[in-house]
């Protein structure tokens, strides 16, 4: 037994109410229906609700999909749109079939806690999905169902008692707490009396089951069976689709790269992304309504990405073009309102904004930053403080690595500065014994040399630290030379053996950067190598034709610390001997800034037991070709 | 919760699934009712998909206290109008058409959504 009641709330007179509801009880089912019509308070709006119910009563023993179609063609639907949902619940096999469109809200009230029940984008008789979905659910002993119009506000409330409320005390507070004083409201609520009983009810079965939110939610909703086109389906619109079928299409220039906005990869993020667009731009509803409804069917209906743009006067949505999509797309949104680009491969749909909006603005960019991310006002905010944090970090780091350089140049000025310290002491001694001219000549040039010397170091050591404005080609091997022979003295001075091989192309990034992260992985390999302390010390260099290796005999990494290695602040060196900077920044580096990827392990060769250090990068075959990545996404 | 996903085209496929999902459920349910109720469901639902999808896939997920089966076809959606799939002896496919009816009698959810673009059944069954 399926006890049930409803209450609706006229914003004027009931004779002006676009909301109906209406209930057919039958030996074993029952067949429900809430409905909006667009607008109230006018007698034509009330007169279709009317008649919507009066249709439903003549014909409610077909079935739901039937229903709703026949609902569709009712005069005058398609002038003022609807929103519907119909739901059938079968007493005897304890299920609900519904099918619903539009902003209706709609909740399964189980003993394992309040569910969504599903419902398509889209008004019926307006903009329709392409394909309309049909739903069914399991009903237990004491489960409800609570409809309501969108003239009734969140009511999470009123549902906390539910099984121990009757449906009536359910629909009364709902109405009375939580219906919209500007708006029709409806609100209809059922509840299984008899039926299936669960076998084990859980009062906190998100927590006790150890099924999320979000899984409970991706259960509920499964998109993964978005529909195809069923216009058939909606007939109201076949003729005018037959007569956009004949029509030649209109050609639109791609919107301008530069006004590129962020990608609608899913039906979440185009729900998100386009309601946060809609409040930034002041799009009224029905332009986000078409915008969402026809994104949502792009992506669910054609399984591709849409693109969004916008410029100072519209916003336009881009995606590849489909013939049947398009016809459809000019009924939705009107016909100048969509175009085909030149090349006849993207359908471009564009709104205009009622206001203009300064893409130039450094607020425009933080909104758009955000949108992209996919994340609230609130974490931004937090994001902005982690990104000015990673500067911190990154000044740092980079402050650690030119305490490593001078050390570098330290050794490296040593031995040319005993040079210069011995030819200028023989001097005296020479001159003494009687100086020839060859003499004068060979201690000229001699100097000369080893000053030249100092000198390159000098301006090695200012490329280091210069800072990149913007992304350079360069010749990673020349890069990792140029940086190696920094620190080649004071290897040599730690009785370490430094061994480059191989050979490799050219990448696009921050040169300095690059040869910071070569610099951090050669310096703690000789420092893992000197507390080691053996005496055959090697560090092998390895260029292959997409990665970099830097290899150690040093005995390896701890592996009960190799997972942690690249955390900030993380360090096994004794206190003050190692910022934790080094390896975090490469990594960023690497794999942020470059593209790339960098990882560690611990290896053995001949040479022993020690870390390799593996950085991956897109390799340009030739200066101008960019190897393309596996996972390269291809825009418009 | 732990997943597994078995892609379901043939018969074959039907068989390693079913010598799976045993094994599957046994590492986290004792009742033997159960275990034989979570592999009934599963079996109905896979041979629906080989009759009307052509193709698709099963994914068995378990909790500790519950085993969660999720169908998924590519096929063209529920011929029959969605009610009458429901009710027992009717089929549009020539078998005894019980299977629908006793998937949801086993399980303690069940939920169904239908386009013509396919068809994904979730059942959750505790223990």
């Amino acid at each position: 037994m399926v006890s049930h009641t409803f209450k609706l709330k006229p914003f004027t007179s009931q004779k002006g109410c676009g909301d109906f509801v209406c209930v057919f009880e039958r030996d074993n089912d029952l067949l429900f229906a809430l409905g909006d019509i667009g607008g109230h308070g006018s007698i034509e709006v009330g007169n279709l609700a009317e008649k919507m119910r009066a249709w439903l009563n003549e014909n409610y023993q077909l079935a739901i999909k039937e229903l709703f179609n026949g609902l569709s063609k009712i005069e005058g639907v398609e002038k003022f749109g609807a929103t519907v949902f119909l739901g059938r619940v079968d007493t005897a096999q304890s299920l609900l079939h519904y099918m619903s469109i539009g902003d209706v809200k709609a909740f399964k009230i189980a003993s394992t806690g309040i569910k969504n029940l599903s419902t398509q984008q889209g008004v019926l008789g307006f903009t329709a999905p392409n394909s309309m979905k049909e739903f069914v659910t399991n009903l237990n002993q004491n489960d409800g169902i609570v409809v309501t119009s969108d003239g009734v506000t969140s009511f999470n409330d009123a549902l906390s008692d539910f099984s121990m409320s009757s449906v009536e005390t359910v629909c009364g507070q709902i109405i009375s707490q939580y219906a919209k004083k500007d708006d029709d409201a409806s609100c209809l609520v059922l509840k299984m009396e008899g039926g299936k009983s669960k076998r084990k009810a859980l009062d906190s079965p998100m927590v006790e089951s150890g099924v999320t939110q979000e899984e409970y939610n991706r259960i509920e909703a499964p998109d993964s069976t978005a529909a195809k086109i069923t216009a058939k389906q909606l007939s109201p619109q076949n003729s005018s689709l037959e007569v956009a079928h004949q029509r030649s299409p209109d050609f639109i220039a791609l919107p301008d790269e530069n006004t590129f906005f962020c990608v609608l990869d899913s039906q979440l993020a185009a729900r998100k992304k386009i309601r946060e667009l809609k409040d930034y731009l002041q799009l009224s509803d029905k332009q986000r309504i078409s915008m969402k409804s026809i994104a949502l069917e792009a992506i669910s209906s054609l399984g591709v990405d849409v693109n969004v743009y916008v410029s100072e006067s519209r916003m336009s949505i881009t995606f590849p073009y489909n013939k049947a999509f398009y016809q459809q797309v000019n009924l939705v949104i009107g016909r100048e309102h969509v175009g085909i680009s030149p090349c006849g491969k993207w359908l471009v749909v564009w709104v205009l904004l009622a206001n203009n909006v300064n893409i130039t603005s450094t607020v425009f960019d933080e909104f758009k930053e955000r949108v992209q991310l996919g994340i609230s006002e609130e974490n931004y905010a937090q994001y902005q403080q982690d990104q000015k944090r990673d500067v911190v970090l990154a000044q740092q780091a980079k402050l650690a690595s030119m305490g490593e350089m001078i050390g570098a140049i330290a050794h490296q000025w040593r031995q040319p500065l005993n040079e210069l310290a011995l030819r200028i002491q023989t001097l005296k001694y020479k001159v003494k014994k009687g100086i020839t001219d060859d003499d004068i000549n060979s201690f000229i040039k001699d100097n000369l040399v080893t000053i030249d010397f100092m000198s390159k170091t000098v301006d090695d050591f200012r490329n280091f630290f210069r800072i990149d404005k913007s992304k350079e080609v360069f010749d990673v091997a020349k890069t990792v030379e140029s940086v190696v022979v920094l620190q080649q003295a004071q290897l040599q001075s730690n009785g370490i053996d430094l061994v480059i091989s191989g050979a490799t192309g050219d990448v696009e990034g921050f040169k300095s950067e690059f040869q910071q992260v070569i610099l951090n992985l050669v310096s703690n390999a000789r420092d893992a190598l000197n507390a080691k302390g053996n005496s055959n010390k090697v560090i092998e260099i390895a260029f292959d034709l997409n990665k970099i290796t830097v290899t150690d005999n040093a005995g390896g990494i701890p592996p009960d610390v190799i997972e942690r290695i690249f955390e900030p602040y993380f360090t096994t060196k004794a206190h003050g001997e190692g910022t934790g900077m080094g390896l975090y920044m490469s990594k960023m580096i690497i794999n942020d800034h470059m593209e790339g990827e960098i990882t560690a392990k611990n290896v053995t060769t001949v040479k022993g037991k020690g870390a390799e250090f593996t950085i991956k990068l897109p390799f340009y075959d030739s200066p101008r070709n960019k190897l393309p990545k596996a996972t390269a996404e291809l825009r418009v | 919760m732990q997943s597994k996903r078995f892609h379901i085209q043939a018969n074959t496929d039907v068989h390693v699934l079913l010598n799976n999902v045993t094994y599957l459920t046994r590492q986290k349910v004792v009742d033997e009712v159960a275990i034989t109720e979570i592999a009934t469901v599963t079996s109905e639902l896979a041979y629906n998909i080989i009759k009307y999808g052509c193709s698709g896939t099963i994914t068995l997920s378990y909790s500790d206290t519950q085993c969660i089966i999720e169908a998924i076809d590519n096929g063209t959606g529920m011929q029959m109008s969605i009610e009458k799939a429901f009710v027992e002896g009717n089929s549009s496919s020539g078998s005894l058409g019980l299977g629908m009816s006793s998937i949801v009698r086993m399980s303690d959810e069940f939920n169904l959504t239908t386009s013509d673009s396919g068809t994904c059944v979730t059942c959750i069954k505790e223990y």
